[in-house]
């Protein structure tokens, strides 16, 4: 019926017309004729399909645990991706195998235990290939690449003598260079095309130590209020210690005036009807709101509003009933300069409410916003080990992927925590400063070792080609 | 604009392969890469023989640009009174307007229209008739995109296998 014999069509139309289907139906195209075949198979193919080779797609986290074996995916990419995978499950060894490294899409795994078996596997196609291993000695260390062509380990570059603190088993390829970060000394990269030799990364490096106390000081009366609340004897008397709690609770310590009290005894009364009920959080929702309705706006001595007060205690009811009252605080900034939302997320509260009222107010420059030394939300998170957020600004399309998050210049504070004992040191991201995008990632990384190995960045390449 | 030879009134004769006349606004015919190139240099005096594309074809090609053009008119204004809604509006229209144009078309025009949008370099065409194509291919079996397209398999029955068998989870 058709007189159209697609084979005289064009290459470049038929490319561009394959390049507009799923994987699925692409590789299924392999099979159509030998035209088509040759053209899916060739690198020119796969460049149209994905133009930016460096472009990552996600990032895998994996809980460092021999019984764990699933991993997550966050994904980076403007569209929705699924995960490429949950487990590894392509070989049988006993205790599953891990991820070493990942390049173009490529996945290069060991076994769990001994890594005495190194695979590399195409997570799209589910192709994977045993390697040899490669060689190396201990004291001096040598960049060796694996040709897919070859099938064999070729030296590169010059071999150097590691530094202390280099981990080079946690490398992360990243903008066409491996990176290992150092938390003693400079950290280095190694650029795969140019196979010249180990460079060190350009990295200020000012260790401060951090007042873990700081924070615990700046709301004193918050810590107070947590131990009362297990006391019996403190709640013996409603309206006694109801006052005594508002009063401590009002920012800058009010005097009453007769018609506050006439309104706290009416308050204490219900209070004292739901007698079993959390009295504390229900006096607290009366206290900002009820008594001073303009009181929530105010701030005590650290510039806390009843919103950070609020954060503190983690009573999602209160947050709500703040911000139903005056979003505006939201983005309102203590002493420290940190807003409501630095709080929630050093607390622990995955407080979704606060975060989005947040990002209704200010949408483009929430990530920008910076405490007094220097840290942002994202910081914040990673310190606090915050998957959730972390999650939701790196994924969340205003706030954008990981590197539209940094462009903005974002101060960064990154930090390797080994044992509790953390180390800042700052340094700021450029525009254009690639190298440093990879520093703060492999610091993401760092900062999520304490329950997460490291992420592996993945780039979605080499889909279509044969191991 | 960086083709200073365009005036708005200015028309281009094009011939298509069946030696056809079509004229066409040069204001219209910048969107086709070639074309814009030849004004650019200046060579579109009389008519401008376009041999790969067929009377039929061109038709369609300009009846497209000619809608683009206009609705570029229009959303320029409309920018400058920053009614960013009814820019909206129009690109859900001109979507429309885009799906039904290409949807009208049996498989020998948009074979037509692919080669022809290809030769005169006009993009926003040749990605509309690509992904239309690419939507008729999407998850049909290799059998059913060869008789769509007409096309003999140059495959042994083993070589085949072997592509099935290496690509497995595609076929599943």
């Amino acid at each position: 019926m058709s007189s159209v014999n697609i084979k005289e069509i064009p290459d470049d139309i038929l490319t561009g017309i394959l390049i507009r289907l799923p994987l699925k139906s692409i590789l299924r195209c392999k099979s159509v004729s030998k035209q088509w075949r040759s053209l899916i198979s060739s690198p020119l193919f796969c460049r149209c399909l994905y133009p930016d080779p460096y472009l990552v797609s996600g990032l895998l986290l994996h809980k460092d645990s021999l019984i764990n074996k699933k991993y997550d995916f966050v994904s980076l990419s403007d569209k929705p991706t699924s995960p490429p995978f949950k487990t590894l499950t392509f070989v049988n060894h006993p205790f599953g195998v891990r991820i070493l490294q990942s390049c173009h899409g490529l996945l290069f795994c060991s076994d769990y235990i001994d890594r005495h078996y190194c695979y590399i596997y195409n997570p799209t196609t589910e192709q994977f290939r045993r390697l040899p291993r490669p060689g190396g000695q201990d004291l001096t260390i040598v960049c060796e690449i694996y040709s897919s062509e070859t099938r064999s380990w070729r030296l590169s570059g010059r071999s150097f003598i590691a530094d202390d603190g280099v981990d080079f088993r946690r490398g992360v390829f990243w903008n066409g260079a491996v990176h290992w970060v150092n938390c003693f000394g400079p950290s280095l990269y190694f650029k795969v095309d140019d196979e010249v030799k180990v460079r060190k990364m350009p990295m200020p490096a000012t260790p401060i130590p951090v007042d873990w106390d700081n924070m615990r000081r700046d709301i004193p009366h918050f810590s107070d209020l947590g131990r009362r609340r297990t006391t019996s004897q403190t709640w013996a008397a409603v309206g006694r210690v109801s006052l005594r709690l508002l009063r401590r609770f009002s920012p800058r310590r009010h005097q009453f005036s007769p018609s506050h009290r006439r309104l706290l005894k009416e308050k204490t009364k219900k209070v004292s009807r739901c007698w079993r009920m959390d009295c504390l959080s229900f006096l607290r929702r009366f206290a900002i709101i009820h008594l001073w309705p303009g009181s929530a706006l105010e701030s005590d001595h650290g510039g806390n509003t009843a919103l950070h007060l609020a954060c503190v205690q983690g009573n999602l009811d209160v947050v709500k009933t703040v911000i139903e009252c005056h979003p505006q605080l939201c983005l309102m900034k203590n002493k420290d300069k940190r807003i409501p939302l630095h709080i929630a997320v050093m607390r622990g509260r995955d407080d979704l409410v606060l975060w989005e009222e947040a990002k209704k107010l200010d949408k483009d420059y929430l990530l920008d916003k910076v405490d007094c030394q220097g840290n942002s939300l994202l910081h914040y998170a990673v310190l606090y080990n915050q998957l959730w957020i972390v999650k939701t600004c790196l994924t969340d399309q205003r706030c954008g992927p990981l590197a539209m998050a940094l462009q903005s210049g974002l101060t960064l504070r990154t930090m390797k925590a080994s044992q509790w004992e953390l180390y800042f040191c700052q340094t700021r991201v450029s525009k254009t400063n690639t190298e440093q995008l990879a520093v703060l990632a492999i610091f993401i990384g760092l900062a999520f070792a304490e329950f997460v190995s490291f992420p592996v960045f993945f780039q979605k390449k080499a889909g279509l080609q044969l191991l | 604009m960086s083709t200073p030879s365009v005036s708005v009134n200015r028309v281009l004769k094009l011939k298509s392969s069946d030696g056809e006349i079509f004229e066409v606004k040069q204001t219209v015919a910048v969107q086709s890469g070639v074309l814009k190139q030849m004004m650019e240099d200046g060579c579109t005096e009389g008519e401008i023989p376009l041999n790969n594309v067929d009377s039929p074809t061109l038709a369609k090609i300009i009846e497209w640009c000619n809608k683009h053009h206009d609705n570029d008119v229009e959303g320029r204004v409309l920018s400058e009174e920053r009614e960013k809604e009814k820019e909206k509006e129009k690109a859900a229209d001109m979507k429309k307007w885009e799906s039904e144009f290409i949807d009208a078309l049996n498989r020998d025009e948009i074979y037509f229209l692919l080669t022809g949008s290809n030769y005169m370099d006009i993009k926003e065409l040749l990605d509309c008739a690509a992904q239309k194509v690419a939507d008729m291919v999407k998850g049909k079996t290799p059998e059913a995109i060869r008789e769509m397209f007409n096309i003999q398999s140059d495959f042994t029955e083993e070589e085949e296998e072997a592509i099935r068998k290496e690509n497995q989870w595609a076929f599943d």
